[in-house]
């Protein structure tokens, strides 16, 4: 039964960002004064936090997830994270714990009970910096993804498969994804196939895409490409897309389609929602 | 009068004994005692745990008349106060802090001595088992496994969902009373998911014929049969509690 083992310090699970850091990450998002390359940069610094406070105990961090970094850009196909991580590309969660590049104080507007707002301090640990520049060189990204994780599976047979979570706003300058993707799809542990979930950013008034279960809704070359390159969602994280609020209906995949920016961190939390019924947050 | 006949327990991962989250808890009085499982996903699992089983018997053992639901609001008034006295003095780093901030979550299953009659706390998925008859196994809260697959809704250290968690009495938690003729041989046992699971799950006769086995072994022996029923996937990886009680 596939997607069912569970993850422990013995028996770690994966989790790849598959960033596009080409030129087109540049642009504004609709209505606000960041880039999208800013706001995918704050989704995933968010989302390896949180993976943190999944991890930390009160005796320290229990190093469930191996987590990893690789963009593609003009500036070629690398680990965009820099120090102690730059050697290679996964890395247990405990140094992402122990070296941020800094914990910035931000804010945020909470409601203060009666109606209100509130402006509350918070931590908020920064080690992904946002970056853009050039071409999209996607295939090249999924070869490089796919070295990583065939590496991973071998050394983790036991372990719940590894989960990439591509981020992209455009089209491969490189040629055609699919064919790699779908080998990416097959590299597998014992407990199945590793997960490839896709988000395509737009600001266009397109109709948006959320965990669909038929390609023909996608309406589009490029999407429907997307969407077969996207694999089906195990149980598990269809729960967790559930419990978001997403309608799943059965055969759905992990892909977004013309979403907002601000859905990176639905799809980033969605897709690092291994579940398990021993590390689930009952 | 509860005697615990047995205790039994081993760790998720075999080499990390330490960082077992389940508690079992007697009162002195040997009228109350309970267990929790303290989720792994959470800051203190293990105190919270601990805090709940000794809040939850030690505040009841004084009361004769039946559980309200505003002792249950109370005794989980008390172990928040003794967690949080805990964390007053200690500082925490910004990711312990942020898993702080998020909580720690347990379950309990309680028994209450009332004379003649028990009473029985259930509250998530760690469950009590008896028999009133020679062919089957009664159980509280969760009667069958299948339930076992839907989110149990746990203690929290964080007070916000209060008001949603009492709504849920009697739907995902609940207080039963149990005449104690009604508990054959006096037995009752109670189980933490993994095992409660397997136990719900295979027939009357095979869970009796572990239960006497189990009778016999120490924590050492205990934990090679658990690990033999995990590699022929009979109990799946978690943390692993069986208490046997007395009851007279």
């Amino acid at each position: 039964m596939p997607y069912l083992a569970e993850i422990s310090r013995s028996n770690p699970t994966a989790i790849l960002f598959l960033v596009d850091l080409s030129g087109s990450m540049q642009n504004l998002v609709g209505g606000q004064e960041i880039s999208r390359a800013q706001f995918l940069a704050d989704a995933l610094n968010r989302v390896v936090a949180n993976l943190i406070a999944r991890s930390s105990k009160a005796e320290g961090i229990r190093d469930y997830f191996d987590v990893g970094v690789i963009s593609y850009s003009g500036r070629g196909v690398k680990n965009p994270l820099e120090g102690p991580f730059a050697s290679k590309v996964f890395n247990p969660i405990s140094l992402f714990e122990s070296n941020p590049i800094v914990v910035e104080d931000r804010v945020r507007k909470i409601p203060d009970g009666a109606g209100g707002v509130i402006d509350q301090k918070i931590k908020f640990p920064v080690w992904f910096k946002p970056d853009s520049y050039g071409k999209t060189p996607m295939r090249k990204g999924i070869v490089a993804a796919a070295q990583e994780v065939a590496q991973w599976c071998d050394a983790h047979p036991n372990s719940y498969p590894p989960t990439v979570l591509h981020v992209t706003d455009g089209e491969a300058s490189d040629g055609d994804p699919e064919s790699l993707a779908e080998q990416l799809c097959q590299l597998s542990t014992n407990d199945g196939q590793t997960l490839l979930f896709n988000l395509r950013i737009s600001n266009k008034s397109q109709t948006s895409l959320k965990f669909p279960n038929d390609e023909d809704k996608v309406g589009d070359k490029t999407g429907m490409a997307l969407y077969r390159m996207s694999s089906v969602l195990p149980d598990c994280v269809a729960l967790a897309a559930k419990e978001k609020g997403y309608a799943v209906e059965p055969g759905a995949r992990g892909f977004f389609y013309n979403v907002e920016p601000i859905e990176i961190v639905d799809f980033f939390e969605i897709g690092t929602r291994a579940f398990s019924p021993s590390l689930m947050l009952k | 009068m509860i005697n615990v006949s047995f205790c039994l327990t081993t760790a998720k991962e075999g080499k990390f004994q330490s960082s077992n989250e389940d508690f079992f808890y007697s009162s002195d009085s040997g009228l109350t005692c309970a267990i929790s499982d303290g989720a792994n996903e959470s800051f203190d699992s293990k105190n919270w745990a601990t805090f709940v089983c000794q809040e939850f018997t030690n505040y009841s053992q004084k009361k004769t008349d039946e559980l309200k639901d505003e002792d249950v609001r109370e005794m989980l008034i008390l172990s928040r106060k003794k967690y949080y006295e805990f964390y007053s003095t200690k500082e925490l780093t910004w990711s312990q802090q942020m898993a702080f901030d998020r909580g720690s979550y347990a379950t309990i299953v309680a028994v209450y001595d009332k004379d003649d009659f028990i009473e029985i706390l259930a509250i998530g998925d760690s469950i009590a088992m008896w028999k009133e008859n020679e062919n089957n196994f009664m159980s509280y809260k969760i009667t069958d496994h299948n339930e076992f697959k839907q989110s149990p809704l746990l203690l929290s250290t964080n007070d916000d969902i209060d008001d949603f968690f009492f709504k849920q009495k009697n739907i995902k938690w609940g207080i039963h009373k149990l005449n104690k003729k009604n508990i054959l041989n006096n037995k009752l046992f109670l189980l933490t998911d993994a095992i409660g699971f397997y136990a719900l799950q295979i027939k009357p006769k095979l869970f009796e014929e572990n239960i006497k086995q189990l009778s016999k072994f120490d924590n050492h022996s205990y934990r090679l049969w658990v690990e033999k029923m995990r590699q022929n996937g009979n109990l799946r990886l978690d943390d692993t509690t069986i208490v046997e009680l007395e009851i007279k």
